[in-house]
């Protein structure tokens, strides 16, 4: 995404949105932030799924480990809260990774190695933001024993 | 002061600084309707922050630009939005989306900002795409035409919404010799048919010559020089000259092209389409 804006930007077609009186935020920013609202939480779930039909294979086809046992202690191991949280992790952290990477995209200038440096800062406080938030969101979901 | 009077567009006293960096140090120019302004200098003398400054793509440090005498830097987002309907641009890159197909690009603005039907949008920017030669590539993206190719496609994008004030910031630039007398020749012809008000940058002195009304010469963000092509070739602007001697275009070439129409005679025309289009507008509110 910040790529990708920072090309337009530095190509002047942001500019050409705007003189064609269309707003580039609402044109560009606000469909990229609602794909990772909603995608994110699907590919949460995707990856879960991935995971665990990973380790079945690893688990009981290579390992030869009883089914019956794996299954019961993937179901000792993770409540039915588990995948609450993480789906709504999923969509506060696809709304913010979004965010961050349009904003650095939008706002890129200096050419090529502009949009390579908004690129990377896009991935750096994307990956610090979503630390942050897991911290945050991890002690207000946890209920404290 | 009567409305044939007035000029299309005001600039004032244009101040533009990045930070401790003056870009434009106090600009006053104006532009009358169906004129065509070709802004000359060197590179970074400030000519396309000039020009960005009239459709707001900047803000003024200070001073003012009047376009019709609004204040186009004070307006708010929905006002700039209408205003801006009004304008076109034709970029020096191009700025084509990559996403679309030719066709799509040309249709582009029609699809945004009007109620036309998919078929009146087709025809109309077909017709433009035809009369700039490049209706064969349509069906293309713009990664996969040439240079040249690209430049006609944003020339027809900007033409296509009958702009009443058009911006080209180097339209020649790149193109081979015959494309750009071609590229001159429409931009006079949207002024001869519609009266429509033209800034044109470029470093293309004999299109510069040919094309122009009247000449601003641009350098390190100040005016040095503005006129008629004869005054301004006849400056004793040292600037001025040493930029005509280094175009490499012999002064005796630079001339007028023939049986131009004056701005004058068509501001009356230019001045009847902009009231037809403000009642349009009024009787759609």
């Amino acid at each position: 995404m910040a790529a990708e804006l920072g090309n337009m930007r530095a190509s002047e077609q942001i500019d050409a949105l705007e003189t064609m009186a269309v707003n580039p935020v609402q044109y560009l920013i606000v469909p990229r932030v609602l794909a990772g609202v909603v995608m994110v939480p699907v590919l949460s779930l995707l990856f879960f799924l991935v995971g665990l039909g990973g380790a079945w294979l690893i688990g009981v086809k290579l390992l030869s480990l009883d089914p019956g046992i794996f299954f019961d202690r993937i179901k000792s191991m993770m409540a039915p809260d588990d995948l609450r949280q993480g789906l709504i992790k999923a969509v506060i952290f696809g709304y913010a990774v979004s965010l961050i990477a349009c904003r650095h995209g939008y706002f890129a200038s200096g050419g090529a190695v502009g949009v390579g440096q908004a690129t990377t800062r896009a991935v750096v406080w994307s990956v610090v933001g979503v630390f942050i938030l897991d911290t945050l969101l991890t002690s207000i979901m946890t209920p404290v024993v | 002061m009567s409305e044939p009077a007035r000029p299309h567009v005001q600039i004032t006293k244009l101040v533009k600084r990045y930070g401790d960096r003056t870009v434009l140090h106090g600009v006053d120019l104006n532009i009358g309707r169906a004129e065509t302004l070709v802004v000359i200098g060197g590179s970074g003398a400030g000519k396309s922050t000039l020009v960005r400054h009239l459709i707001a793509l900047e803000r003024p440090t200070s001073g003012q630009i009047l376009i019709d005498g609004t204040d186009v830097a004070a307006l708010d987002d929905v006002a700039l939005a209408k205003a801006r309907r009004r304008f076109g641009m034709v970029f020096q890159k191009y700025a084509l989306f990559d996403s679309m197909t030719v066709f799509d690009n040309v249709a582009f603005p029609l699809r945004e900002q009007t109620k036309l039907s998919e078929a009146e949008i087709r025809e109309r920017a077909m017709t433009k795409l035809q009369e700039l030669g490049v209706d064969h590539a349509a069906k293309l993206t713009p990664a996969q035409i040439s240079g040249g190719m690209a430049k006609r496609v944003g020339i027809a994008r900007a033409l296509v919404m009958q702009p009443e004030l058009l911006i080209y910031d180097e339209p020649t630039s790149g193109l081979d010799p015959v494309t750009s007398r071609t590229v001159d020749d429409l931009i006079e012809e949207m002024r001869e048919r519609f009266g429509v008000t033209s800034v044109v940058i470029t470093h293309d002195m004999v299109s510069a010559f040919d094309i122009a009304d009247r000449i601003a010469m641009l350098i390190k963000g100040r005016v040095v020089a503005e006129g008629g092509p004869r005054e301004v070739l006849a400056s004793d602007n040292e600037d001025v000259q040493r930029f005509i001697r280094s175009s490499g275009v012999e002064a005796t070439r630079l001339e007028q092209r023939k049986g131009r129409t004056p701005a004058s005679e068509l501001a009356g025309k230019a001045l009847e389409l902009k009231r037809a289009r403000d009642e349009e507008e009024r009787k759609k509110r």
